[in-house]
């Protein structure tokens, strides 16, 4: 008994690696694309959120109990308790928080664009 | 550039930011649950002569109750009264706080210890110190912050 077997049509390998290609530019292109947006979005919050970190630790106080820690610290290091506390107290949590979280998504941002431009440059060449 | 966003002080750096972030949202949440606690505390004792017993308008009747919390183990603000050892100081959020200085208590300006005497009214201070059982706060430190005219010392 004979058995056919039916040949793959001509081609087919370079069009399944023309298409993987594609995809993966697509893929490159869509990262690039969220990443560029989150850091532009990162960039423009990073100035608003700073301002704010700065006017609450102000307005709390914050910067004129920590300036203690400079001025006089053989007497903060005494009274240790009292000055952790307080600066506990007048940490501005929230804003600092939402600092970092800008910050922490602008570097993110440009590791990850870095890292697809690589990508890019690699594809562009093959 | 490509080798300091791929070293491990960048990994090192990004997995500190992000536990600060986790730190702050938790202290955050404490603050707030604490906050909301103490408030409720604080609303109950007011109101217990109204939901339990006592006069309707209360043992200390209807005085004005300042719902904000304020720190405890510090002031910065201006002098305002000087009542031989206390101090009335009135911080940036408009709270006036009776500050006790003791024999224990340093008082600063630049670099020179001071006494009390030589303090003198609207002059900004920044305190830190124990707060007592009669909301006052027992001065520990009393730093003198510099003002546009110098301070003339004996």
């Amino acid at each position: 008994m004979m058995t056919n077997y039916n040949e793959p049509p001509i081609g087919l390998l370079e069009k399944i690696l023309k298409r993987i290609h594609r995809e993966e530019r697509l893929l490159v292109l869509r990262r690039t694309i969220i990443f560029s947006t989150t850091l532009i979005a990162s960039l423009i919050a990073f100035v608003p959120s700073l301002n704010i970190l700065l006017s609450n630790s102000k307005n709390s106080g914050f910067f004129n109990f920590s300036s203690l820690a400079f001025s006089d610290f053989s007497v903060v290091a005494v009274h240790w308790q009292s000055f952790a506390m307080i600066l506990l107290e007048t940490l501005p949590a929230i804003s600092l928080a939402i600092f970092l979280a800008v910050l922490l998504t602008f570097l993110q941002s440009v590791k990850s664009l870095t890292k697809n431009i690589k990508t890019i440059r690699h594809l562009a060449v093959n | 550039m490509k080798d300091i966003l791929e070293s491990k002080l960048f990994k090192i750096i990004i997995l500190s930011i992000a536990g600060l972030i986790i730190l702050g949202f938790v202290f955050s949440l404490g603050v707030f649950i604490g906050t909301k606690r103490a408030e409720f505390s604080f609303k109950w004792a007011s109101q217990y002569h109204n939901n339990f017993a006592g006069p309707a308008g209360g043992f200390l009747g209807n005085a004005m109750m300042n719902e904000q919390f304020t720190e405890g183990n510090g002031v910065f603000g201006q002098i305002i009264k000087i009542n031989g050892q206390t101090l009335t100081i009135k911080g940036a959020d408009n709270v006036e706080k009776n500050i006790l200085v003791g024999t224990q208590t340093t008082i600063v300006y630049q670099r020179k210890n001071i006494k009390l005497s030589e303090l003198t009214i609207n002059e900004n201070v920044v305190v830190i110190g124990d707060p007592d059982n009669n909301g006052q706060i027992q001065a520990e430190l009393i730093r003198v912050l510099p003002t546009a005219m110098p301070k003339i010392l004996p």
